[in-house]
């Protein structure tokens, strides 16, 4: 370090070789300006406007220009490190070598910055003075980010440069070094999503966000929603590591042996080290991909080793051509063999035991409940039991099936669950397929569709120590069972019911009512603003009695519909989201409450007309007709008939006025039934808007099995298609 | 002024320099002469701080040389292909030489151009062989070094030139007694300038000393006999160079010039002529007597 402070840069010397090359930057700055402001001005002449699509283009020409102009200006300035006469005189002149090294990196830096900047800077102000909106804060970024990469990019090149003795040899390692990164991780990948059940990575970009300054410049310039990790800090960070890769280029420049110049390599070690690990890599990459591709009878994943012959062989053939590159012939052709050989040999060893211990354990790792701090757990439910409905397309865009659960009883439901997973798959020795034609047996107190039988869920731990653990599978959905705790946990309230779990998130609320189980009687209407005392009050207590619910008083509750909350919060003037909240006896908190504002649920009127009730398909008693309601409290209606769907067409009766009132204890919303009874199809008048269906529906429970029969005897039954059912009839 | 004190090179395992010790006094003219691959370019490389030795020191007035820009600036090494950047012209070598030496001097420049038949505006990619070694010459003594290292630059150049730059390189050593340190083959070449010599061979430095003092060191005699003489008579002047013809031989030897015609005059010769030596015939005789060149 103290030798790095005491480097003096010979500002003659630099100020040369600036001017020296001038005719490189003014190549580089013309064949910038062409395909970046250019391009949009002959996109102008041709179609007379002005596109912003054309200027993205033309920054990622721009940016593919600045990295081949970055792997071009060593060789430029470096290149007398190729020659034992050049080196002799660039070693007598009276300057130090650390000097010299670093005037020379300066003034590459230069000859790279300076075409950038300019063309940059052109094509940044042609854009902004063309088009409306364009967001300079943004483009300044783009800039910095960019010249933050250039030292971390060039680094590689000059570090195969300190280690070979020709300019070939010096392209061929630099651009393999480049490359290590990105073949490493897709091996990592690959071998993983083949091998490894389970095997998830949070952000897949974020490997090589900081380990390959390529991807990195690419990432950071034209990803701009890209948040976390903050583009600043990784830019900055890639500045600190090219000053570090420029600093260990410096050591190795120090000690480069100039009688070797003009060899392939000066540095023995560097041919072995880099192509070893360069083939290890591949090998493991082809390895997984063509183990992937072999599946056996009953659909298990094995190593089956006559698939590795392939890569096996290619790797050899890649390892033998470097070798006769850098032997210049065929006299190390024995040796290389015998040390291809002895990679192999660790690399299949190496996948062998990998794959045969499940990943060194990875496959069966759970934490304990203790450890964990927090769980993020996300999943396709198709049933919308813990996650929000994807129905609800106008659904604030911050809700996603995604849940962080903080508390002892929902992570150790999650942990339950991970286990039933792994125990699951551990009768198929943790492969990552298993045979769909075996039953799975459900806990589920309704039979499962064809459609719904399997499920992705990923979960990822997080650790009292800071550390991750992330999973992600393919299973049965019957293998969910265990999370249901979730649904009464207070992050599942939140998200289906931000519109009393996050008061946050809302600027004003444009309506805020009360009505009663058919929606037939409202409350005056008032715009209550989210300060409003009695809508944080309502809010409060509506969780707190939710809260104060277990999941099977939540999902099988067969506790009669009293009435419903109809709230519309609104994020801005017109993006607003409307929900309904059942109230049943046990939100006794509410009640409360309600009761000592004067607030009641009004009273049930009659229909004015016929109400339709759907009824359960007869034919068979297998069927699996189930109403799930969706977290705003829609009713999606499912039919299907064992395995197969059939057309959609229901049987359904409508019942007069007076017939539906008796019906009303048995009208649950919110709720899963495990046998199929009906469901009643009620208007809810003009609140619900939008929605997959006009009306709202409500399963009835075993309680009304007496009067359905009796009203399908009275009522004809008629035959009807799911659409009428959901929105015409 | 330059002293090597038990200086050993070796690269990738062979060993080019052993333990050498030399010293070159300032303000003289020395020759390097060796077989081709005895260490002369390297030892050269070592002053100018071009390598750093594996052990020993190499001082120039008593300074380290290597990696120190305050004494290398005072030392300019010419190889025997000089070097000019890519597509350059003589005077942007000139601009390039006149960063790192402040001494360059742009009349010794200017007279020097002079003298040679160099455009310096021309790219001297287009100069033949020996119009790149002027163009080198000119520049290596236009920075004024204390020290100058030329590695065979005379090779290529036509006498008339030779003959100038012998002169400038006589005026120079006169006028800011520059130590010049000359690598050459051209052993006629370098007795005309050089007033030391040294010969490496295997590694080391066999012979080292005055021209002068060498040269009265070795003797040449051709000695004829009336009667049959063995070649082992001459054992005991251990000749370095022996040849027969008839009763006629040719001798090579070291020694006390008295006491070697003492020892001939035992073997009671009909004849005895001293026979002048040149240093390439010394070098041609030292070397052989080492084996060199003698399979042929």
């Amino acid at each position: 370090m103290a030798n790095l402070c005491k480097i003096r840069i010979s500002t003659e010397y630099f100020r040369f070789l600036v001017k020296r090359n001038v005719r490189f930057m003014v190549l580089s700055t013309i064949a910038m300006f062409v395909l970046y402001p250019l391009l949009a001005f002959t996109e102008y002449i041709i179609s007379g406007s002005y596109g912003s699509f054309v200027f993205t283009m033309g920054q990622i020409f721009l940016t593919i220009l600045l990295v081949l102009s970055i792997f071009i200006v060593p060789f430029l300035l470096y290149s007398y490190m190729n020659s034992k006469r050049n080196l002799d005189v660039y070693h007598a002149l009276p300057i130090k070598r650390k000097d010299l090294f670093v005037t020379t990196l300066l003034s590459g830096f230069v000859l790279v910055f300076i075409p950038f900047t300019l063309t940059f800077a052109a094509g940044g102000i042609y854009q902004l003075l063309v088009i409306q909106g364009i967001d300079w804060v943004l483009m300044l970024k783009q800039y910095f980010y960019s010249v933050a990469l250039i030292l971390a990019i060039m680094g590689p090149i000059l570090f195969a440069m300190m280690n070979t003795g020709t300019g070939v040899d010096g392209l061929i390692y630099g651009i393999i070094i480049h490359l290590i990164p990105g073949i490493l991780y897709g091996a990592y990948l690959v071998y993983g999503n083949t091998m490894l059940l389970g095997f998830a990575v949070n952000d897949p970009s974020l490997f090589l966000l900081y380990a390959s300054p390529i991807w990195s410049l690419f990432e950071l310039v034209f990803n701009t929603t890209r948040e976390y990790p903050n583009p600043m800090l990784i830019a900055i960070y890639w500045i600190v590591i090219g000053i570090a890769i420029s600093y260990l280029n410096l050591y190795f420049y120090q000690i480069r042996k100039s009688e070797r110049a003009e060899n392939p390599f000066t540095n023995i070690w560097f041919f072995p080290i880099i192509v070893t690990v360069f083939t290890l890599i591949v090998q493991i990459f082809f390895y997984s991909t063509f183990a992937s591709m072999n599946q056996n009878y009953d659909g298990m994943m094995r190593i089956d080793y006559r698939m590795l012959i392939f890569p096996v062989f290619f790797t050899f053939v890649m390892y033998l051509i470097l070798d006769v590159i850098a032997h210049r012939g065929f006299k190390n052709l024995i040796k290389a063999m015998g040390v291809f050989a002895l990679i192999t040999a660790v690399s299949l060893g190496g996948f062998t035991i990998s794959a045969s211990s499940n990943g060194l354990g990875y496959v069966t790792s759970i934490p304990t409940s203790s450890n964990v701090k927090e769980v993020e757990l996300s999943m396709y439910d198709q049933y919308g039991l813990i996650f929000a409905s994807d129905y609800r397309y106008s659904y604030p865009s911050s809700q996603s099936n995604k849940l962080i659960f903080k508390d002892d009883t929902s992570i150790e439901a999650i942990i339950k669950t991970h286990q039933t997973i792994l125990d699951g798959y551990k009768e198929f020795n943790y492969r990552k397929v298993w045979s769909s034609q075996n039953p799975i047996e459900s806990k589920y107190p309704f039979t499962l569709s064809d459609e719904y039988f399997n499920t992705s869920i990923t979960i990822k731990y997080t650790m009292n120590n800071g550390s991750s653990m992330i999973r992600s599978y393919s299973i049965p959905y019957a293998w969910t069972y265990d999370l249901l705790p979730l649904v009464a946990s207070e992050e599942v309230f939140n998200q289906k019911y931000p519109q009393f779990g996050r008061l946050d998130m809302w600027s004003r609320y444009r309506t805020f009512e009360i009505t009663n189980t058919l929606f037939s009687t409202f409350t005056d209407s008032n715009t209550v603003s989210n300060d409003s005392e009695v809508l944080k009050e309502v809010a409060k207590r509506y969780k707190e009695d939710y809260l104060a619910l277990n999941y099977e008083e939540i999902i099988f509750s067969k506790e009669p519909i009293l009435g419903f909350f109809l709230v519309e919060p609104c994020t801005t003037t017109t993006n607003c989201h409307p929900n309904i909240m059942p109230i049943t006896a046990k939100f006794t908190r509410t009640l409360a409450y309600l009761d000592s504002i004067n607030v009641s649920i009004p009273e049930v009127t009659l229909p004015t007309g016929p109400t339709t009730i759907v009824l359960p398909n007869s034919n068979s008693d297998r069927s699996p007709f189930f109403m799930i309601q969706n977290l705003s409290g829609i009713y999606d209606v499912y039919y299907r008939m064992e395995k197969d769907y059939v057309s959609s067409q229901f049987d359904v009766i409508d019942v007069d006025p007076e017939d539906l009132m008796p019906l009303l204890p048995y009208m649950m919303n919110g709720s899963i039934m495990s046998s199929a009874m009906g469901t009643v199809r009620i208007r809810p008048g003009n609140f619900i808007m939008e929605r997959n269906s006009t009306y709202l529906f409500f399963t009835l429970t075993e309680g009304a099995a007496d009067l359905l029969e009796q009203y399908k005897s009275i009522y004809p039954i008629r035959r009807v298609s799911l659409d009428s059912i959901l929105w015409n009839d | 002024m330059i002293q090597l004190t038990s200086v050993s090179k070796s690269f990738d395992k062979k060993l080019v320099l052993d333990h050498i010790d030399w010293t070159v006094k300032k303000g003289s003219v020395f020759g390097l002469v060796g077989p081709n691959g005895a260490g002369k370019s390297t030892l050269l490389r070592l002053i100018s701080g071009v390598l750093q030795a594996d052990s020993g020191t190499v001082l120039v007035d008593g300074d380290i040389v290597y990696d120190q820009p305050h004494v290398k600036r005072r030392i300019l090494f010419l190889a025997d292909e000089p070097f000019f950047l890519h597509q350059s012209t003589l005077k942007e070598m000139k601009e390039f030489y006149k960063i790192f030496y402040p001494a360059f001097d742009e009349a010794v420049y200017a007279k020097l151009l002079n003298n040679f038949p160099i455009n310096e505006n021309e790219k001297i990619n287009t100069f033949s062989k020996g119009m790149k070694r002027q163009a080198g010459l000119i520049l290596a003594l236009s920075v004024s070094p204390d020290v100058l290292l030329l590695d065979e630059a005379f090779d290529g150049l036509d006498p008339v030139m030779r003959l100038t730059l012998k002169r400038f390189i006589s005026n120079e050593i006169l006028n800011r007694d520059m130590t010049v340190v000359i690598s050459s083959h051209n052993l006629r070449e370098l007795e005309d300038i050089c007033d030391q010599i040294a010969l490496i061979d295997h590694n080391k430095v066999v012979m080292s000393g005055d021209v002068d003092v060498i040269k009265g060191d070795f003797h040449k005699y051709q000695i004829g006999f009336n009667h049959d003489v063995e070649n082992s008579a001459f054992d005991s002047l251990k000749p370095i160079h022996l040849e027969r013809l008839g009763n006629v031989f040719t001798l090579v030897c070291k020694g006390n010039k008295d006491e070697v015609k003492a020892q001939i005059d035992d073997l009671q010769p009909a004849l005895i002529n001293e026979l002048p030596l040149n240093l390439e015939e010394i070098f041609v005789y030292e070397m052989e007597g080492r084996g060199y060149g003698k399979s042929l």
